[in-house]
Protein backbone atom coordinates (compact mmCIF):
# COMPACT_ATOMS: atom_id res chain seq x y z
CA UNK A 1 0.00 0.00 0.00
CA UNK A 2 0.97 3.65 -0.79
CA UNK A 3 2.34 5.82 2.28
CA UNK A 4 -0.21 7.15 3.47
CA UNK A 5 1.56 10.15 4.18
CA UNK A 6 1.44 11.45 0.43
CA UNK A 7 -0.36 14.40 -1.04
CA UNK A 8 -2.92 13.45 -3.48
CA UNK A 9 -4.36 15.19 -6.13
CA UNK A 10 -7.69 14.92 -6.78
CA UNK A 11 -9.31 16.53 -10.11
CA UNK A 12 -12.48 16.49 -10.62
CA UNK A 13 -14.95 19.11 -12.04
CA UNK A 14 -17.60 18.53 -9.73
CA UNK A 15 -17.35 19.56 -6.00
CA UNK A 16 -19.48 16.54 -4.97
CA UNK A 17 -17.20 14.34 -6.16
CA UNK A 18 -14.26 15.88 -5.45
CA UNK A 19 -15.52 15.56 -1.78
CA UNK A 20 -16.14 11.85 -2.40
CA UNK A 21 -12.89 10.54 -3.42
CA UNK A 22 -11.47 12.96 -0.52
CA UNK A 23 -13.65 11.15 1.79
CA UNK A 24 -12.82 7.63 0.41
CA UNK A 25 -9.28 8.37 0.54
CA UNK A 26 -9.30 9.69 4.23
CA UNK A 27 -10.65 6.63 5.00
CA UNK A 28 -7.69 4.51 3.50
CA UNK A 29 -5.44 6.80 5.83
CA UNK A 30 -4.73 9.24 3.41
CA UNK A 31 -4.29 12.83 4.89
CA UNK A 32 -2.51 16.23 2.76
CA UNK A 33 -4.85 16.65 -0.46
CA UNK A 34 -4.58 19.24 -2.86
CA UNK A 35 -7.56 19.61 -5.03
CA UNK A 36 -8.34 20.83 -9.33
CA UNK A 37 -11.95 21.04 -11.45
CA UNK A 38 -10.88 20.38 -14.39
CA UNK A 39 -7.12 19.00 -15.99
CA UNK A 40 -5.83 22.59 -17.14
CA UNK A 41 -6.16 23.39 -13.35
CA UNK A 42 -4.81 20.44 -12.49
CA UNK A 43 -1.45 20.74 -14.00
CA UNK A 44 -1.04 24.42 -12.79
CA UNK A 45 -1.64 23.06 -9.13
CA UNK A 46 0.81 19.95 -9.88
CA UNK A 47 3.48 22.83 -10.60
CA UNK A 48 2.56 24.41 -8.02
CA UNK A 49 2.63 21.07 -5.93
CA UNK A 50 5.83 19.08 -7.36
CA UNK A 51 5.43 16.48 -3.71
CA UNK A 52 2.07 15.54 -5.16
CA UNK A 53 2.30 11.67 -5.21
CA UNK A 54 -0.10 10.12 -6.40
CA UNK A 55 -3.40 11.64 -8.78
CA UNK A 56 -6.77 10.24 -9.08
CA UNK A 57 -8.44 12.30 -12.04
CA UNK A 58 -11.90 12.46 -13.47
CA UNK A 59 -12.09 11.63 -17.19
CA UNK A 60 -14.94 14.18 -19.12
CA UNK A 61 -14.22 17.51 -17.74
CA UNK A 62 -14.67 20.58 -19.78
CA UNK A 63 -10.81 22.59 -20.29
CA UNK A 64 -8.71 20.08 -20.20
CA UNK A 65 -10.05 16.33 -20.10
CA UNK A 66 -8.11 13.50 -17.68
CA UNK A 67 -7.12 11.59 -20.45
CA UNK A 68 -5.38 14.91 -21.58
CA UNK A 69 -4.26 15.49 -18.34
CA UNK A 70 -2.54 12.05 -18.21
CA UNK A 71 -0.80 12.78 -21.24
CA UNK A 72 0.99 16.14 -20.34
CA UNK A 73 1.85 14.29 -17.16
CA UNK A 74 3.62 11.29 -18.97
CA UNK A 75 5.01 13.65 -21.42
CA UNK A 76 6.81 15.77 -18.82
CA UNK A 77 10.06 13.46 -17.50
CA UNK A 78 9.38 15.59 -13.57
CA UNK A 79 5.98 13.83 -13.36
CA UNK A 80 6.09 11.28 -15.63
CA UNK A 81 6.74 8.14 -12.74
CA UNK A 82 3.72 9.59 -10.82
CA UNK A 83 0.73 6.92 -10.06
CA UNK A 84 -2.42 8.36 -12.01
CA UNK A 85 -5.37 6.79 -11.91
CA UNK A 86 -8.15 7.76 -13.95
CA UNK A 87 -12.01 7.42 -12.65
CA UNK A 88 -14.96 7.36 -14.92
CA UNK A 89 -18.66 6.71 -15.10
CA UNK A 90 -18.50 4.62 -18.12
CA UNK A 91 -16.18 1.30 -18.40
CA UNK A 92 -16.53 0.68 -22.46
CA UNK A 93 -13.63 -1.57 -23.97
CA UNK A 94 -12.34 1.17 -26.07
CA UNK A 95 -12.18 3.79 -23.38
CA UNK A 96 -10.10 1.36 -21.10
CA UNK A 97 -7.78 0.59 -24.12
CA UNK A 98 -7.34 4.39 -25.20
CA UNK A 99 -6.40 5.14 -21.29
CA UNK A 100 -3.81 2.24 -21.19
CA UNK A 101 -2.12 3.48 -24.08
CA UNK A 102 -1.82 6.91 -22.71
CA UNK A 103 0.14 5.16 -19.93
CA UNK A 104 -2.74 5.62 -17.25
CA UNK A 105 -1.64 3.13 -14.15
CA UNK A 106 -5.37 1.83 -13.16
CA UNK A 107 -8.71 2.55 -13.76
CA UNK A 108 -12.31 3.28 -11.78
CA UNK A 109 -15.62 2.81 -12.92
CA UNK A 110 -18.22 5.12 -10.79
CA UNK A 111 -19.79 3.95 -8.67
CA UNK A 112 -16.84 2.88 -6.14
CA UNK A 113 -16.86 1.57 -2.82
CA UNK A 114 -13.86 2.85 -0.48
CA UNK A 115 -12.26 -1.29 -0.72
CA UNK A 116 -12.59 -0.83 -4.54
CA UNK A 117 -10.20 2.08 -4.55
CA UNK A 118 -8.13 0.40 -1.86
CA UNK A 119 -7.87 -2.39 -4.69
CA UNK A 120 -7.05 -0.53 -7.62
CA UNK A 121 -4.45 1.35 -5.42
CA UNK A 122 -2.89 -1.54 -4.01
CA UNK A 123 -2.89 -2.83 -8.20
CA UNK A 124 -1.07 0.45 -8.95
CA UNK A 125 1.31 0.25 -5.96
CA UNK A 126 2.48 -3.81 -6.90
CA UNK A 127 2.93 -2.56 -10.49
CA UNK A 128 5.15 0.61 -9.45
CA UNK A 129 7.21 -1.35 -7.22
CA UNK A 130 7.67 -4.36 -9.72
CA UNK A 131 8.67 -2.02 -12.27
CA UNK B 1 -41.20 -9.55 -12.63
CA UNK B 2 -39.52 -5.82 -12.19
CA UNK B 3 -41.92 -2.72 -12.08
CA UNK B 4 -41.24 -2.01 -15.85
CA UNK B 5 -42.35 -5.02 -17.23
CA UNK B 6 -45.44 -4.87 -15.93
CA UNK B 7 -46.79 -1.69 -17.43
CA UNK B 8 -47.61 -1.34 -21.55
CA UNK B 9 -45.02 1.00 -21.53
CA UNK B 10 -44.10 3.48 -24.55
CA UNK B 11 -40.70 3.00 -23.61
CA UNK B 12 -38.62 -0.07 -24.40
CA UNK B 13 -38.40 -2.48 -21.25
CA UNK B 14 -34.98 -3.55 -22.21
CA UNK B 15 -33.71 0.19 -22.12
CA UNK B 16 -35.79 1.26 -19.31
CA UNK B 17 -34.38 -1.50 -16.88
CA UNK B 18 -30.91 -0.47 -17.86
CA UNK B 19 -31.84 2.58 -16.20
CA UNK B 20 -33.78 1.30 -13.26
CA UNK B 21 -30.70 -1.52 -12.68
CA UNK B 22 -28.75 1.61 -12.80
CA UNK B 23 -29.87 3.36 -10.29
CA UNK B 24 -30.32 0.91 -7.85
CA UNK B 25 -26.26 0.15 -8.28
CA UNK B 26 -25.09 3.47 -8.37
CA UNK B 27 -27.32 4.52 -5.38
CA UNK B 28 -26.27 1.49 -3.23
CA UNK B 29 -22.65 1.25 -3.95
CA UNK B 30 -22.22 5.40 -3.78
CA UNK B 31 -24.81 6.52 -1.65
CA UNK B 32 -24.74 3.53 0.91
CA UNK B 33 -28.55 3.53 0.28
CA UNK B 34 -30.25 0.91 -0.51
CA UNK B 35 -33.73 1.89 -3.18
CA UNK B 36 -36.86 0.23 -4.34
CA UNK B 37 -38.38 1.00 -7.63
CA UNK B 38 -42.03 1.44 -6.42
CA UNK B 39 -44.36 2.08 -9.53
CA UNK B 40 -42.92 3.05 -13.11
CA UNK B 41 -46.59 4.71 -14.76
CA UNK B 42 -46.56 6.36 -18.13
CA UNK B 43 -47.42 10.27 -18.04
CA UNK B 44 -49.64 11.51 -16.92
CA UNK B 45 -50.55 9.45 -14.05
CA UNK B 46 -48.20 9.01 -11.46
CA UNK B 47 -46.90 12.66 -11.12
CA UNK B 48 -45.99 13.47 -7.72
CA UNK B 49 -48.55 15.40 -5.59
CA UNK B 50 -47.29 14.80 -1.95
CA UNK B 51 -43.41 15.34 -2.58
CA UNK B 52 -42.58 17.84 -5.25
CA UNK B 53 -39.04 18.12 -7.07
CA UNK B 54 -37.05 20.39 -5.31
CA UNK B 55 -33.91 19.54 -7.58
CA UNK B 56 -33.40 17.77 -10.56
CA UNK B 57 -29.82 16.76 -12.84
CA UNK B 58 -31.19 16.59 -16.09
CA UNK B 59 -29.35 14.54 -19.35
CA UNK B 60 -30.13 14.58 -22.45
CA UNK B 61 -30.62 10.99 -24.35
CA UNK B 62 -30.43 10.51 -27.89
CA UNK B 63 -30.23 6.71 -28.79
CA UNK B 64 -31.43 3.88 -31.39
CA UNK B 65 -34.35 3.20 -28.53
CA UNK B 66 -35.37 6.97 -27.26
CA UNK B 67 -34.76 10.46 -28.15
CA UNK B 68 -35.46 12.77 -24.96
CA UNK B 69 -34.42 13.83 -21.36
CA UNK B 70 -34.09 12.12 -18.75
CA UNK B 71 -34.48 13.76 -15.20
CA UNK B 72 -33.37 12.53 -11.51
CA UNK B 73 -35.66 14.31 -9.52
CA UNK B 74 -35.50 14.86 -5.55
CA UNK B 75 -37.88 16.22 -2.85
CA UNK B 76 -36.06 18.64 -0.26
CA UNK B 77 -36.39 16.29 2.59
CA UNK B 78 -34.57 13.83 0.56
CA UNK B 79 -31.98 15.34 -0.95
CA UNK B 80 -30.70 16.59 2.37
CA UNK B 81 -30.83 13.14 3.95
CA UNK B 82 -29.08 12.08 0.65
CA UNK B 83 -26.11 14.38 1.12
CA UNK B 84 -25.76 13.82 4.81
CA UNK B 85 -25.69 10.57 3.89
CA UNK B 86 -22.88 10.78 1.17
CA UNK B 87 -20.89 13.22 3.11
CA UNK B 88 -21.70 13.51 6.44
CA UNK B 89 -22.44 16.85 5.72
CA UNK B 90 -25.98 17.72 7.97
CA UNK B 91 -27.64 20.93 6.04
CA UNK B 92 -30.96 22.39 6.44
CA UNK B 93 -31.10 24.27 2.98
CA UNK B 94 -29.77 23.06 -0.39
CA UNK B 95 -26.78 25.22 -1.54
CA UNK B 96 -25.03 25.70 -4.74
CA UNK B 97 -22.38 24.10 -3.52
CA UNK B 98 -24.50 20.72 -2.65
CA UNK B 99 -26.33 20.71 -6.19
CA UNK B 100 -24.21 19.02 -8.39
CA UNK B 101 -24.86 15.93 -6.04
CA UNK B 102 -27.65 15.30 -8.44
CA UNK B 103 -26.01 15.78 -11.80
CA UNK B 104 -23.12 13.69 -10.60
CA UNK B 105 -25.46 10.84 -9.21
CA UNK B 106 -27.71 10.95 -12.69
CA UNK B 107 -24.41 10.80 -14.36
CA UNK B 108 -23.40 7.86 -13.22
CA UNK B 109 -26.28 6.00 -13.53
CA UNK B 110 -26.29 7.39 -17.26
CA UNK B 111 -22.78 6.03 -17.92
CA UNK B 112 -23.53 2.32 -15.82
CA UNK B 113 -26.79 1.90 -18.26
CA UNK B 114 -24.76 3.60 -21.62
CA UNK B 115 -22.54 0.54 -20.88
CA UNK B 116 -24.94 -2.22 -21.28
CA UNK B 117 -27.16 -1.12 -23.60
CA UNK B 118 -24.43 -0.01 -26.14
CA UNK B 119 -23.16 -3.69 -25.56
CA UNK B 120 -26.53 -4.25 -26.76
CA UNK B 121 -26.36 -1.67 -29.52
CA UNK B 122 -28.73 1.09 -28.28
CA UNK B 123 -25.42 3.73 -29.27
CA UNK B 124 -26.28 6.23 -26.47
CA UNK B 125 -23.58 8.86 -27.06
CA UNK B 126 -21.49 10.81 -24.25
CA UNK B 127 -23.92 13.08 -22.92
CA UNK B 128 -23.29 16.05 -19.46
CA UNK B 129 -25.97 16.52 -16.78
CA UNK B 130 -27.07 19.92 -16.03
CA UNK B 131 -28.96 20.26 -12.31
CA UNK B 132 -32.00 22.42 -11.65
CA UNK B 133 -33.27 23.79 -8.53
CA UNK B 134 -36.38 25.35 -7.20
CA UNK B 135 -39.53 25.47 -4.61
CA UNK B 136 -41.50 23.72 -6.78
CA UNK B 137 -39.97 22.21 -10.06
CA UNK B 138 -42.44 20.79 -12.75
CA UNK B 139 -41.73 18.20 -15.27
CA UNK B 140 -42.97 18.89 -18.35
CA UNK B 141 -44.15 16.18 -20.89
CA UNK B 142 -44.88 16.25 -23.94
CA UNK B 143 -48.47 15.08 -24.89
CA UNK B 144 -48.07 12.59 -28.00
CA UNK B 145 -44.42 11.53 -27.49
CA UNK B 146 -43.12 8.69 -24.97
CA UNK B 147 -42.90 9.82 -21.11
CA UNK B 148 -42.89 7.43 -18.15
CA UNK B 149 -42.57 8.69 -14.28
CA UNK B 150 -40.64 6.23 -12.14
CA UNK B 151 -40.90 6.72 -8.56
CA UNK B 152 -38.85 5.23 -5.86
CA UNK B 153 -38.56 4.44 -2.07
CA UNK B 154 -35.73 4.42 0.20
CA UNK B 155 -34.27 5.16 3.44
CA UNK B 156 -33.70 8.78 3.04
CA UNK B 157 -37.18 9.08 1.24
CA UNK B 158 -38.66 9.02 -2.02
CA UNK B 159 -37.01 10.33 -5.25
CA UNK B 160 -38.05 10.46 -8.88
CA UNK B 161 -37.07 9.47 -12.59
CA UNK B 162 -38.77 11.00 -15.68
CA UNK B 163 -38.41 10.19 -19.25
CA UNK B 164 -39.81 12.58 -21.28
CA UNK B 165 -39.76 12.08 -25.25
CA UNK B 166 -38.94 14.35 -27.49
Amino acid sequence: MFSTDLKVLIVDDMLTMRKIVTKSCRDLGFKNFVEAADGALAWKTLNENPDVGLIISDWNMPNMSGLDFLKRVRADSKFAPLPFVLLTAESELEQVKTAVAAGVDNYIVKPFTPSVLQQKLDQVYQKKNAA
Amino acid sequence: MSAAEKLESPISEEFLNSFFDATQKVFQTQGNVKVQLVETTPFPMGMPNSSPTAIAGVIQISCNTFNGSLALGFPKETFLKFYENLLGEACTEISVEMQDAASEFLNMIYGTAKTHLNQKGHNLALAIPTVFQGANLQIRFQKDKPSIFAEYKSDIGPFYLFFSGE
